[in-house]
């Protein structure tokens, strides 16, 4: 009897301990939930750094510096600036080819926390940016010899051609916080571009804070982040 | 805790699959061409030359013994401020021939598509001028007039030279 009843004391308890955390997580839901709608206007802000394209700057053919501010808007809206340096020296293994570019690029955008609990430190991001840069590239190759005009060949030194490229980017990220103010996050961003301009003689490899220089691609970021 | 990391890998892995999935830019059609067409000087209607023609230029022929021709593609120095082309009609049964030449003035323009593609070389025309000759009973072509139509020679395939024709009758 003494058995039965110590198996029954034990169910009880392992019941009520499965399902506490959840009646508390609905709990400060609704705490939370109430919390977002009277939060104030500004709630501070975040500073980040882009660890990924530095990455694929120091081991690729190109990549960013890039940080960027944003604004915390009841934990809810989040204005962001982007802006960095791009950086390419690309030249293909087949043809010889070479780009070299370097050059600034801004981007600005805002985010949405689409987090259940507004003002909980992890964050679910999605977004969009638009994004500008203006640059100067050089394209270089061998010289190209004329199969019938025998002995002629032109040669391929084309430095500074101008271009400029405008796009949009819709973002999605996530971020959580590491320790007090400093958080880490990625976004995945999916790019389009909307317009560009270069050069007869040809375009850029690579677009500063685009990425290579398709019509659309999908890239992605690592940041550090920063509460301020 | 761990389902977050498990979805973000999951989703990382999503974004570098679609980001591998990019195609080539690279035209099919990346030859660049001259297009002549043949025209008679009277009616400005189209003509086939039913001589046979060769066309040479410095050290090269870039047309050999083409019979019954009415359009020519022809390639372009990639570095000549001018192109210098000599056409040659030998009439049916004939050993002999006789020749015009043509004075193509133009720019050279490396173009790149990408940096995979390879480089071509656009030019644009800014003059021609022609030989004159008097067609005779054997050598019944003589160019009369040519017209630039479409100063640009790149990728597009259009025509760039009407070459009009004087023709014995």
């Amino acid at each position: 009897m003494d058995k039965r009843i110590s198996r029954y004391i034990i169910a009880c308890i392992s019941s009520l301990l499965l399902i506490l955390p959840s009646a508390h997580a609905q709990l400060s839901g609704l705490r939370f939930k109430a919390e977002s709608d009277t939060l104030p206007l500004i709630m501070g802000g975040q500073v980040f750094a882009n660890l990924a394209g530095a990455v694929l700057w120091r081991f690729s053919d190109y990549g960013e510096l890039e940080g960027g501010a944003r604004l915390n808007m009841r934990c809810k809206y989040f204005p962001t600036v982007e802006a960095g340096v791009g950086i390419c020296d690309k030249t293909n293994d087949e043809t010889d080819l070479r780009c070299k570019t370097t050059a600034p690029f801004l981007r600005l955008g805002c985010d949405y926390n689409f987090s259940r609990i507004k003002t909980s430190p992890n964050r679910i991001y999605g977004g969009i940016r638009l994004g500008y840069t203006t640059y100067k590239y050089d394209l270089y190759g061998p010289d190209i010899s004329d199969p019938y005009w025998q002995g002629s060949t032109l040669p391929i030194r084309l430095k500074g051609i101008s271009g400029n490229a405008l796009w949009t980017e819709f973002v999605f990220g996530l971020e959580t916080q590491v320790w007090r103010h400093f958080h880490v996050g990625w976004t995945a961003r999916y790019k389009r571009r909307l317009h560009q301009k270069g050069s007869t003689n040809g375009n850029s490899y690579y677009i500063p804070g685009y990425g290579k220089n398709d019509a659309h691609l999908f890239t992605g970021t690592f940041n550090l982040v920063f509460d301020i | 805790m761990h389902l977050f990391i498990r979805k973000i890998l999951y989703l990382a892995a999503a974004v570098a699959i679609m980001a591998g999935c990019n195609g080539s830019d690279c035209p099919l059609n990346n030859t660049v061409r001259l297009v002549c067409g043949f025209y008679s000087a009277g009616s400005d209607s189209s003509i086939a030359i039913s001589d046979t023609l060769t066309i040479s230029v410095r050290d090269s022929v870039i047309l050999n013994r083409s019979v019954a021709t009415a359009t020519v593609s022809l390639p372009m120095s990639y570095a000549g401020d001018a192109d210098t082309l000599v056409f040659l009609y030998t009439p049916a049964g004939s050993e002999a021939s006789c020749s015009d030449t043509l004075v193509i003035s133009k720019s050279n323009e490396p173009h790149i598509v990408s940096l995979e593609c390879g480089t071509s070389v656009f030019h644009n025309i800014s003059a021609v001028s022609h030989s004159s000759r008097i067609p005779d009973p054997t050598y019944r072509y003589a160019i009369d007039s040519v017209a630039v139509s479409n100063s640009n020679v790149n990728f597009d395939g259009q025509e760039n030279l009407k070459i009009y024709y004087r023709l014995h009758q």
